[in-house]
C-alpha cells in the first residue's frame, strides 16, 4: 500500500515521516537449540523479551513453548520442543551485558 | 473517511491510553509476558465520530448484542487468531467511545492505528483496536482468542490473587484504576537539594483527579499537591509541589492520587498471573548531593 496516495480528507499526503526503529541487535546465545529458537521464536518475539523473562522451571518453559504452537501457531515441530525447553531454561539465568540489552 | 468527517458530528476527547500489563516487569513475584516499566501509556487529543453514532445510523436488530471490531492488521501464520475485541452493546453505545481519525489536531500516525483507530476511553488499550476496518453485531458472547482466555482478569473485586495461585473464575480486563507517576525525576537519582519542584501525572478511568497527595518519607507523612490544567476526565491530569530537600539525604518519594468518587491508589501491589491492573503507589528513591 503506497501511503503517499491516500486521501485525506481531500489532500493528499505529500510527505511522509521518517522513525528509527529502536535497536535490535540481539541472536539467541550460542548452545544447542540456538538454531531452533532463532529460526521459531524471532518470528513474533525479539530475543530480548525472551532473555527479560522471569525465571522459569523446564517444565514451564515447556508449556510455554507448547501454549506459543497451540494458542499462536508457531510452527515449531514437536520433535524439536523438548530440545528447545531445555535450551531455553538454560538461557533464562544467562545475564546479558548492557550492550546487549534495549538502552 | 470523507463520509466519515462530512456526515457525523466530529468530537474532540483527551485520553490515556494505557496497555493492560503497563508495569508489569514491577510484579513481585514476577509474572512471564513483556516486562514493561511503566512507559507503556500515552495520552493525546483523539478526533472522532461517537461510535453509537455508526451504530445508529446502521440499525441494529433487536437480538443484538456485543460489537465485534476488526483492524486490517493480519495474524503472521494462518493458525495465529486474528486480533479481535468486542465490547457489549451498553458498553459500546457509551458516550465516549469514538471510532478516531485524527491525534492531537491530525491524521493518525501509521504507529496509532492510520486511517482509523477504536477509542475507547478509560478502557486499557487492548480495546482500541488499530486500522479498524470491520464492525460486526453479534447476537451472543464472544468467545474468540483475544476476550476469551486472553487478556482477562480474575474475576473478584480486587482482580487480584494470592501469588502463584491460579484464578478459577475471569472476567475480560476493562477499565483502568486510578495511578500516578513523578515524572521529573527517576528512581534512583542523585539529585542537588534545596527548593525543588516535583512534577507529575495522574489518570484514572474517567471520574477524573480529585487531589494527588505527596510525601518524601516513604508514604509516613502526606502533602497536598497543586493540580494543573483539567483537558478532561479521562487525561493525564498534571500536578506539581514545591519542596525543600536537605543536601546529603536519602528521600523515599511517594505520589497517591484519589478519583473523584474517593477510589484511591492501593498501598501494596495485588497481584495477578499476568501482572493486570496495577495500581499501587510507586516509590522513587533519591539522594541528595553534599
Ligand atoms: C506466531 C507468533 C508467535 C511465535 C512464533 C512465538 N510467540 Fe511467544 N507470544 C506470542 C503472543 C501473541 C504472545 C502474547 C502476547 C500478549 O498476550 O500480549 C506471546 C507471549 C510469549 C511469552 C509470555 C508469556 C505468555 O504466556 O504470554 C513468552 C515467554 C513467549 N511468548 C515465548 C516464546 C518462545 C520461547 C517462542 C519460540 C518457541 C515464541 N514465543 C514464539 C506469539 C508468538
Amino acid at each position: 500500500m503506497n501511503l503517499g496516495q491516500i486521501a485525506w480528507a481531500g489532500e493528499e499526503i505529500r510527505s511522509l515521516k521518517t522513525f528509527a526503529l529502536p535497536p535490535d541487535p540481539m541472536f539467541f546465545q550460542p548452545g544447542p537449540g540456538q538454531e531452533v529458537a532463532n529460526t521459531y521464536c524471532l518470528i513474533c518475539h525479539s530475543a530480548d523479551y525472551i532473555y527479560t523473562q522471569p525465571l522459569h522451571s523446564q517444565e514451564k518453559w515447556q508449556s510455554l513453548v507448547l501454549k506459543m504452537k497451540q494458542a499462536f501457531g508457531c510452527p515449531i515441530p514437536d520433535d524439536q520442543i523438548s530440545l528447545l525447553a531445555a535450551y531455553l531454561f538454560g538461557q533464562n539465568s544467562v545475564t546479558l551485558t548492557s550492550s546487549e540489552r534495549h538502552p | 473517511m470523507e463520509t466519515l468527517q462530512k456526515d457525523f458530528e466530529p468530537v474532540d476527547i483527551a485520553a490515556v491510553c494505557q496497555c493492560s500489563g503497563n508495569s508489569r516487569g514491577f510484579s513481585e513475584p514476577r509474572v512471564a509476558g513483556g516486562q514493561w516499566g511503566h512507559g507503556a501509556m500515552g495520552n493525546a487529543i483523539w478526533t472522532g465520530v461517537r461510535l453509537r453514532d455508526l451504530l445508529e445510523k446502521a440499525g441494529l436488530e433487536q437480538d443484538a448484542r456485543r460489537i465485534r471490531f476488526d483492524g486490517l492488521d493480519r495474524p503472521v501464520a494462518d493458525t495465529t487468531p486474528d486480533f479481535l475485541k468486542s465490547l457489549s452493546l451498553n458498553d459500546a453505545f457509551g458516550d465516549h467511545v469514538l471510532v478516531a481519525y485524527a491525534m492531537n489536531g491530525e491524521p493518525l500516525p501509521i504507529l496509532n492505528g492510520f486511517p482509523l483507530r477504536l477509542v475507547v476511553p478509560g478502557w486499557y488499550a487492548t480495546y482500541w483496536v488499530k486500522m479498524l476496518h470491520d464492525l460486526e453485531v453479534l447476537n451472543e458472547e464472544d468467545h474468540t482468542f483475544w476476550m476469551d482466555p486472553a487478556y482477562r482478569i480474575p474475576d473478584n473485586a480486587c482482580g487480584c490473587l494470592q501469588p502463584g495461585e491460579k484464578p478459577r473464575h475471569t472476567v475480560p480486563i476493562s477499565t483502568m484504576p486510578v495511578r500516578s507517576f513523578i515524572t521529573n525525576i527517576s528512581n534512583g537519582a542523585s539529585i542537588s537539594g534545596g527548593p525543588t519542584l516535583v512534577k507529575g501525572i495522574a489518570f484514572d478511568q474517567g471520574y477524573g483527579i480529585d487531589q494527588v497527595l505527596f510525601s518524601l518519607d516513604g508514604g509516613t507523612h502526606w502533602e497536598a499537591t497543586t493540580l494543573g490544567k483539567d483537558y478532561g476526565d479521562f487525561s493525564f491530569r498534571l500536578w506539581e509541589i514545591r519542596v525543600f530537600l536537605r543536601p546529603g539525604h536519602q528521600y523515599q518519594l511517594q505520589t497517591l492520587a484519589i478519583n473523584r468518587i474517593g477510589e484511591s491508589q492501593q498501598l501494596h501491589a495485588r497481584w495477578n498471573p499476568d501482572g493486570y491492573l496495577r495500581n499501587a503507589v510507586e516509590t522513587v528513591h533519591i539522594t541528595t548531593e553534599g
